[in-house]
C-alpha cells in the first residue's frame, strides 16, 4: 500500500482549496450562527424598551383615536374622562413590582387596577351623546372610528364599528375598544381579584395539545420538535454521505477523465489510490458532518427564543454518537459504490448519471418522512432502518427522535457492515487497471465480466 | 559464484529491461504473442509498430500496469516491485495532468507518488521549469497552458524524480521544432548520465538519429530487433547511389536503373554477385563518367517500416 498517504493528503489539500467546500463547512456554519445570535441579540435590545408597560397598559402606538357612542339603558360606559384621576405611567420601583415573576402581593394588585383603569384611556376615547355627532366626527377626521354599544349589549355583547372608507388608521382599534370595554366592566370588582380577572379575560385561554399514546396515557406532544430532528438529521446524513461521495467520485472520474491515471498507476496500486482517496473524503465529509451538527445543536438548544412553540431542543450526546456512527457507515457503502462508479464512467456527465442508481433508493426515507416522525416504531421505518441501502439514513431519523431498541441497532449494524463489505469488493473488483484505462463506457452487459475481471 | 552465474549477474547488471517470452491475451485477441527483448543501461532504445501492434500493453506490462498472462519481465535488475517504480519515470502516449491545478502543485504531487520529499520535488520542480523557460507558469493552472507548454510540464513530471529508467511514447508529438530541440536535448543530457531511455514513436528519423537500439513489434511479435545501423544494413539491398553523369545502364553488372528519391541522382541495381566495389572501379576508369557521388543504397528506416509492416498499415499513426 505505498503512496496512499501522498494520496490522501494529497486529496485533503485540493478538497480545502475548493470554495465550495470551505463554504459549506465554515461559511454556513458561521453565517447560521452570526444571524441566528444576531438577531436574538436585536430582540433582547428591543424587548428591553418594550419592557415596561407590556402586560398591562396598552401602548398605542399609532397614536389612533376613537369614539364611542354609549346606548346601554343603565349608562355602563361612562366617560373615561369621569373616572378619578390616576397616575397611569407607573414609576420605575412600580416596574419591578409588575414583572410578572414577581409574588402577588395587594400593592401589586391595587398597581395594576390603578394603570388599568379606564381613566388611563381619556385620551383616546372620545364619548359622543349620539350617533350622528359621533358620525360627524368621524367624518370630520377627529377620531380613526367610531363604536356604538347598543341598548342590548349586555344579552347579545354585539357592537357595531364606524369606519370611513380606505382608513388605515382604523385597522386594530377594535383591540383598544374591546380593552375600554374590559376595563369599564371590571371597575368595580376588588383589587386582588380585579388583576387576576382582568388578565385572565385578556388573555382567556393559553392552549396546549395533548394527545392520547397507545398506553393511555396523556403526553404532551413534541411533533414540531420531532419533525425538525428528523429532517435536520436526515438532511445532514445525507448530505454529508453524497458530497462526500460525490467528491470521490468526482476525483475519480476527473483523474480517468484527463487520462493521468496512467501516469498514477505506473506510481500507485488501484488499491493504495482508492484508499488515499476514500479516506481523504470520508474525514473531510465527517468535518463537514460535524461542523453542521454542532451548529445545529447549538442553535435548536435555544430554539425557543426564537420559536417560542417549539421550545428549546436538547439532543443527547449518544444520539451525537451514533450520527457520526452512521455516518462513517453510510460513506464507507456509498464513498465505494461512487468510486465504483466513477471508474466506470468516461466523463463527470456519465458519473452524474449513473450515480442516481445509488442515490435514488438512498433517499427513499425521506419520501416517509411523515411516517418517520409519527411511527418510528412502525413496520415501515424498521425495515427501512435494517435494509442497508437506506439503513444509515433511517435509523438516523429514527434515533432524532426515539429510543431504537438495543435489538434493531445491533441487526442494523451487522446489515450495515455486511452492505459496505459487499460495496468495498465490488469496488474493488470494478477500481482496477482494466476498468481504470477503458476509454469508452462499458455497457451494462459487461459488468458482469469486469467484476469478475 | 560459478563462471556461469557471474555472466548471467553481470548480464543483469547491464540489463535495464529483461523481457522474456511475455504473452497478453484479451479474450480472444492476442496484443503481445511470445515477446522477448532487452533494453541495456545507458542506451537509447526505440520501439516501433503500426498501431495495434502491442507497443503500449508491452509498455504497460514493463511498468507492472498490466499483468502478462505468461513470460517474465525483470527492470532494473530484478522483476518490478514498488520501489523499482520509482526509479522509473514514464510519460504515457495519452498525455495527462490535472487541468484545475497549478503547475507545481501537480509536479510536486507526482514527485511525492516517486518518493521524493516535498521540499525537494518542489525545489527540483523549480528548477526544471526554469530550465523550460516556464518560471512564469509556476502558479498557472495547466489547463491555462498552450499544448506546447503542456507538454513540457508532462515531460518534466516524467523526469523530475531523477529515474534511471524512462519510458516515453511518442515523446515530440504536438511539439514545435524549437521545443522538439528542447526535449531532445534534456533527453540526450539524462542520457549522459546514465539514464536510460525508451522511447516508442512513429517519427522514424528520430529514431534514426537518437537511437542505439530499436525492436519492431506487429501483431504482437517481434519482427525487428538490434542496432539501428545494423537493421538499415540488414535492409540494404545490392544497390549503389550515383550521382553525375555518364551512361549509367551500360556500366557492367548493373541490372536496373532507378531514378533516386527527390529526384536526386539515381540508384543502380547490381547482378547477383556484382559488388559495389566493382562498379566503382568501373567507374573510375570509364572517362564517359563523371561522379559528385557515390554511396550505398541502405534503406531508412521509414522504408524498412513501410516493408516490413505493409504500406496500409504504415499510414496509422499511433497506438498498439
Amino acid at each position: 500500500m505505498t503512496h496512499w498517504l501522498e494520496v490522501f493528503r494529497y486529496e485533503v489539500r485540493q478538497q480545502f482549496r475548493r470554495k465550495s467546500y470551505l463554504f459549506i463547512t465554515f461559511g454556513v456554519p458561521i453565517l447560521a450562527l452570526v444571524i441566528f445570535f444576531g438577531y436574538q441579540a436585536y430582540r433582547d435590545l428591543t424587548a428591553d424598551d418594550e419592557k415596561a408597560p407590556a402586560p398591562i397598559t396598552e401602548v398605542n402606538e399609532q397614536r389612533q383615536s376613537i369614539g364611542y357612542v354609549d346606548q346601554t339603558p343603565d349608562g355602563l360606559f361612562p366617560s373615561p374622562a369621569s373616572y378619578p384621576e390616576v397616575a397611569c405611567e407607573p414609576s420605575a420601583s412600580e416596574m419591578e413590582a409588575l414583572n410578572p415573576e414577581q409574588a402577588l402581593s395587594q400593592a401589586r394588585s391595587q398597581l395594576v387596577k390603578r394603570i388599568s383603569s379606564p381613566y388611563c384611556l381619556h385620551t383616546v376615547i372620545t364619548p359622543y351623546p349620539s350617533l350622528d355627532e359621533g358620525q360627524a366626527a368621524l367624518e370630520a377626521g377627529d377620531i380613526d372610528a367610531l363604536y356604538a354599544i347598543p341598548p342590548d349589549y349586555v344579552e347579545t355583547g354585539a357592537i357595531s364599528a364606524y369606519v370611513s372608507v380606505f382608513s388605515i388608521e382604523a385597522q386594530g382599534t377594535e383591540g383598544l375598544m374591546r380593552d375600554f370595554l374590559l376595563r369599564s366592566l371590571l371597575i368595580n370588582v376588588d383589587a386582588p381579584d380585579y388583576e387576576a380577572l382582568y388578565l385572565r379575560l385578556r388573555n382567556p385561554a393559553v392552549i396546549s395539545e395533548s394527545r392520547l399514546t397507545e398506553a393511555g396515557a396523556a403526553e404532551e406532544t413534541r411533533e414540531y420538535q420531532n419533525f425538525l430532528l428528523v429532517y435536520a438529521f436526515g438532511l445532514l446524513l445525507m448530505l454529508s454521505v453524497f458530497w462526500g461521495g460525490g467528491y470521490l467520485m468526482q476525483s475519480v472520474v476527473q483523474e480517468k477523465e484527463t487520462r493521468i491515471i496512467e501516469i498514477m498507476l505506473s506510481s500507485v496500486r488501484p488499491s493504495a489510490l482508492l484508499l488515499g482517496k476514500i479516506l481523504a473524503m470520508g474525514l473531510l465529509s465527517l468535518l463537514q458532518l460535524g461542523m453542521l451538527a454542532g451548529t445545529f445543536v447549538i442553535i435548536a438548544s435555544q430554539a425557543g427564543n426564537l420559536v417560542e412553540s417549539l421550545g428549546d431542543i436538547t439532543v443527547g450526546a449518544g444520539t451525537l454518537v451514533l450520527l457520526v456512527v452512521y455516518f462513517v457507515l453510510g460513506f464507507l457503502l456509498f464513498g465505494s459504490l461512487m468510486a465504483g462508479i466513477g471508474a466506470l464512467s468516461t466523463s463527470v456527465r456519465d458519473s452524474q448519471n449513473l450515480v442516481t442508481i445509488v442515490t435514488l433508493p438512498a433517499a427513499i426515507p425521506f419520501f416517509f418522512l411523515t411516517i418517520f416522525v409519527e411511527e418510528p416504531n412502525g413496520t415501515l421505518a424498521v425495515a427501512l432502518s435494517l435494509f442497508p441501502i437506506t439503513g444509515a439514513l433511517s435509523m438516523v431519523m429514527r434515533i432524532a427522535i426515539i429510543d431504537v431498541p438495543l435489538i434493531q441497532l445491533v441487526l442494523s449494524l451487522v446489515l450495515q457492515v455486511l452492505g459496505i463489505a459487499f460495496a468495498i469488493w465490488l469496488a474493488g473488483r470494478l477500481f482496477r487497471v482494466n476498468t481504470l484505462l477503458m476509454g469508452n463506457m462499458p455497457k451494462l452487459r459487461d459488468l458482469p465480466r469486469l467484476v469478475r475481471g | 559464484m560459478s563462471k556461469e552465474q557471474h555472466l548471467m549477474s553481470i548480464s543483469t547488471e547491464n540489463t535495464a529491461i529483461a523481457v522474456h517470452n511475455i504473452t497478453k491475451q484479451y479474450g480472444d485477441f492476442t496484443a503481445v504473442n511470445d515477446l522477448s527483448f532487452d533494453v541495456q543501461r545507458g542506451e537509447i532504445f526505440a520501439m516501433l509498430g503500426p498501431n495495434g501492434a502491442g507497443k503500449t500493453t508491452t509498455i504497460r506490462m514493463i511498468l507492472d500496469i498490466l499483468k502478462p498472462d505468461s513470460g517474465r519481465i525483470e527492470v532494473l535488475g530484478a522483476p518490478i516491485n514498488d520501489a523499482t517504480k520509482e526509479r522509473i519515470g514514464y510519460m504515457p502516449e495519452e498525455r495527462g495532468l490535472y487541468r484545475n491545478v497549478p503547475v507545481l502543485d501537480v509536479l510536486v504531487y507526482l514527485g511525492q507518488l516517486k518518493g521524493m520529499a516535498r521540499t525537494d520535488a518542489r525545489q527540483r520542480a523549480l528548477a526544471l521549469l526554469e530550465h523550460a523557460d516556464l518560471t512564469a507558469n509556476v502558479k498557472s493552472k495547466v489547463s491555462e497552458l498552450s499544448k506546447g507548454m503542456q507538454q513540457k510540464v508532462q515531460v518534466i513530471a516524467t523526469v523530475l524524480h531523477r529515474p534511471d529508467l524512462v519510458i516515453i511514447d511518442e515523446p515530440f508529438s504536438g511539439l514545435d521544432p524549437v521545443n522538439t530541440q528542447l526535449i531532445k536535448d534534456l533527453l540526450y543530457e539524462m542520457n549522459r548520465e546514465g539514464v536510460t531511455i525508451v522511447m516508442s514513436t512513429h517519427q522514424m528519423h528520430q529514431i534514426e538519429e537518437m537511437a542505439d537500439r530499436l525492436l519492431m513489434i506487429d501483431h504482437g511479435r517481434r519482427v525487428l530487433y538490434g542496432d539501428v545501423h545494423d537493421v538499415r544494413q540488414r535492409f540494404a539491398k545490392n544497390a549503389v547511389i550515383v550521382e553525375g553523369e555518364g551512361d549509367w545502364a551500360a556500366l557492367p553488372g548493373v541490372e536496373r536503373v532507378e531514378q533516386g528519391e527527390n529526384g536526386r541522382g539515381v540508384v543502380l541495381h547490381l547482378a547477383a554477385g556484382v559488388t559495389p566495389d566493382a562498379v566503382m572501379e568501373a567507374l573510375a576508369v570509364g572517362a564517359a563518367y563523371h561522379i559528385r557521388r557515390f554511396e550505398l543504397a541502405v534503406p531508412s528506416l521509414n522504408e524498412i517500416f513501410i516493408e516490413v509492416a505493409g504500406t496500409g498499415r504504415a499510414n496509422g499513426a499511433s497506438g498498439g
